[in-house]
């Protein structure tokens, strides 16, 4: 880990407010152009169908909506509230939860300070992509982490919504 | 008697009372007719009411400790910790993952024998084993050593755990696999790492596991193919082996054909054709969601499927895709977004999708998940029917199922694999059971919660730390041939359990 790594992902919350004005316009533009975005299934009823034996093809019915109530901005509060640093070379790939980290926000996705984060999305993290890990997650309903936490690997599903 | 001296015929004699209790329990088509559908078509938002009645806190009759949440009159046993000194000498590895009855013997085939998987993503120590893949030292997971993954063997009497030792190491990102009908275990390793350019091999491969670890070669299957294996479930009709892909909206869906139709161990290993599933009339078919785009459109809907050759099933990777993944991709294959668990009943499978659906950005394979089910054609080897049988709308009702087993009477059970979910029974990774309307249902939940104090007690102090495990997720479902006992693992801490109780209460 170098002094300037660490600057810069300690650097992040105020780049995050930023963005967050950005993605705040975004969503606002986009209630307001359904199209963008919007489901395109449409409602369906609560019929029950039962499968047929032998592969014959049951009645067709309508797809329904899937349910949303994504909160856009949990995904990327909770990146605003992660200060991370690499871990100490020969200790293995990842990035260290800070103490400066709000350790409210993390208690409620079940992370805690010194867990060492390893993949968010099946993906590993860097410092390109932590930078913009507020407008990442912005999108995302859920998303896969996993981390390390007392020498074990754990896996976690994070949800915003 | 320990494993290694295993009689030979009681495994064939195990594997054909399997074969006969799967005949008994009726076709997986008759459990469509019978478990069918979610009753709402485009997905369950709310979970059934369990057959079983409500779960409650109960007691590990080897520990003392609440480790589960179960229905009344279920009892269970743990044991095979991470950290546990095994008969051969090695230490149980951690992340307990995809698991299978592979055989029943001893006196009176009263044992069990279970084969383990031990999902490793860093290098650490190399299991002890005559069958060994990979030992070169390398870094993997940003650690330097030597890769750690690999299975075990299991042998289990009235519940309890009477012997176990491994059977395969140098493998790593052993995720799941499936039981062969002839008695022993395909584990699937769900990576593309290549340690080549650290003196190390490549990896993404299946490897077959005996019960006799001296059998257990450590040799790769690569005509099964190489990419991020899930698991595999096989035909006994037929001997063709199906598979699942798990690389998010770029997996296909796949099946072997052995060249070697001799049903032993090794057999796998001489060769075959890989092949994958194309949607009939649809080249290309997307099956990441309902609507938009996709070949689906609804539960319930039957896609028919035909078989394409796949010529290179050890290509290297193509961006983020898998070599054979691509080529199918070329050859109008279908697209699942993350292939998980399969799991074979009767004369058809079901196959779980853990991110079918969008979520609230409409983004397709970001969903909470779904099961399918694979039906072979009885007139044409070369085709079969794809039918979508539940598709999850609401964490609560069933969020992300991974692992997947059958009982022998024709129950489904999944291994949640999502969101630690708050629901009526508290917090906690679930197993959920499939009602006959074919919703689902809250069998168990992960009640995983230990101090100092408790580890001290079991005598397990320094093999894993205090911590709420909860949220870890359940996984390695299996049951044995009578349908009795229940199998499942904790991921972390890891270890196995055995559940037993009043079964014909409800339909697993």
């Amino acid at each position: 880990m170098t002094a300037r790594h660490r600057a810069t992902v300690s650097r992040l919350p105020a780049a995050f407010g930023l963005l967050l004005l950005a993605g705040s316009a975004f969503w606002a533009l986009r209630s307001l152009l359904p199209g963008i975005g919007a489901n395109d299934v449409s409602a369906g009823g609560d019929d029950h169908i039962l499968l047929p034996a032998n592969g014959a093809v049951p009645v067709p019915v309508r797809p329904r909506a899937t349910p949303t109530g994504a909160n856009a901005e949990s995904g990327r509060r909770f990146a605003q509230a992660l200060v991370i640093v690499p871990r100490a070379s020969g200790a293995g790939s990842g990035f260290v939860i800070g103490p400066q980290s709000e350790s409210a926000t993390l208690a409620g996705h079940k992370l805690r300070v010194g867990d060492v984060l390893l993949t968010i999305d099946g993906r590993p993290l860097d410092s390109a992509r932590i930078q913009n890990l507020g407008d990442e997650l912005s999108a995302f309903d859920a998303v896969e982490v996993r981390y390390e936490r007392a020498g074990q690997i754990r896996n976690r599903l994070l949800t915003f919504d | 008697m320990s494993i290694i001296e295993l009689n030979r015929r009681s495994i064939l004699r195990g594997g054909a009372q399997a074969g006969l209790i799967t005949a008994l329990g009726g076709v997986l088509g008759g459990l469509m007719s019978r478990q069918a559908l979610a009753a709402h078509t485009a997905g369950q938002i709310e979970p059934a009411v369990s057959p079983y009645g409500a779960i409650f806190p109960v007691k590990d009759q080897e520990t003392g400790l609440e480790l589960f949440k179960l229905p009344r009159g279920f009892t269970y046993r743990t044991f095979s910790w991470q950290g546990d000194l095994m008969a051969d000498g090695n230490r149980v590895k951690s992340a307990h993952d995809g698991m299978g009855v592979v055989a029943v013997g001893g006196p009176g085939n009263q044992d069990t024998f279970l084969i383990r998987n031990h999902e490793v993503r860093r290098s650490e120590s190399l299991i002890a084993v005559p069958g060994q893949y990979d030992t070169a030292t390398q870094t993997f997971g940003g650690v330097s050593g030597k890769l750690g993954g690999g299975c075990d063997v299991l042998r289990v009497r009235n519940g309890k755990l009477i012997d176990h030792r491994a059977t395969l190491g140098g493998t790593i990102v052993n995720c799941a696999g499936g039981v062969t009908p002839w008695g022993t275990w395909i584990t699937s390793e769900e990576t593309i790492y290549d340690g080549r350019p650290q003196g190390g091999k490549k990896h993404g491969y299946n490897f077959e596991c005996s019960t006799d670890p001296a059998e257990t070669t450590g040799e790769p299957l690569v005509a099964m193919g190489r990419f991020a294996h899930e698991a595999v479930a096989v035909d006994p009709a037929s001997g063709f082996v199906y598979q699942t892909e798990d690389n998010r909206n770029s997996s296909a869906f796949y099946r072997f054909k052995p060249a070697d139709t001799g049903r032993r161990y090794g057999a796998l290993a001489r060769g075959g054709q890989l092949q994958a599933a194309r949607i009939v009339g649809t080249p290309g078919a997307l099956l990441l969601a309902l609507g938009g785009s996709n070949a689906v459109g609804s539960v319930g809907q039957v896609l028919q499927v035909e078989w394409v050759d796949l010529d290179q099933p050890d290509a290297n990777p193509v961006g983020s895709r898998s070599g054979p993944y691509a080529e199918a991709l070329g050859k109008g294959c279908l697209t699942m977004s993350r292939g998980e668990g399969i799991s074979h009943h009767g004369d058809a499978f079901a196959l779980v999708d853990t991110s079918f659906g969008r979520d609230s950005a409409n983004r397709d394979g970001r969903g909470l998940g779904a099961v399918w089910t694979y039906q072979p054609s009885t007139s044409d080897p070369e085709r079969g029917a794809l039918t979508l049988l539940y598709a999850a709308s609401a964490r609560v009702a069933g969020n992300n199922p991974d692992n997947i087993t059958i009982s022998p009477r024709g129950g489904i059970l999944t291994c949640d694999d999502g969101a630690q979910v708050e629901d009526s029974f508290g917090s906690g990774q679930r197993l959920m059971g499939f009602t006959p309307h074919g919703e689902a249902y809250i069998f168990a939940k992960n009640n995983v919660v230990l101090s100092d104090a408790d580890i001290a007690a079991m005598g397990r102090t320094g093999q894993f730390p205090a911590d709420d495990y909860r949220g870890d997720e359940l996984a390695g479902a299996c049951f044995d041939p009578s349908g009795q006992t229940l199998f499942v693992n904790v991921f972390t801490p890891g270890f196995t359990a055995a559940i037993r109780g009043p079964w014909a209460v409800g339909n697993l």
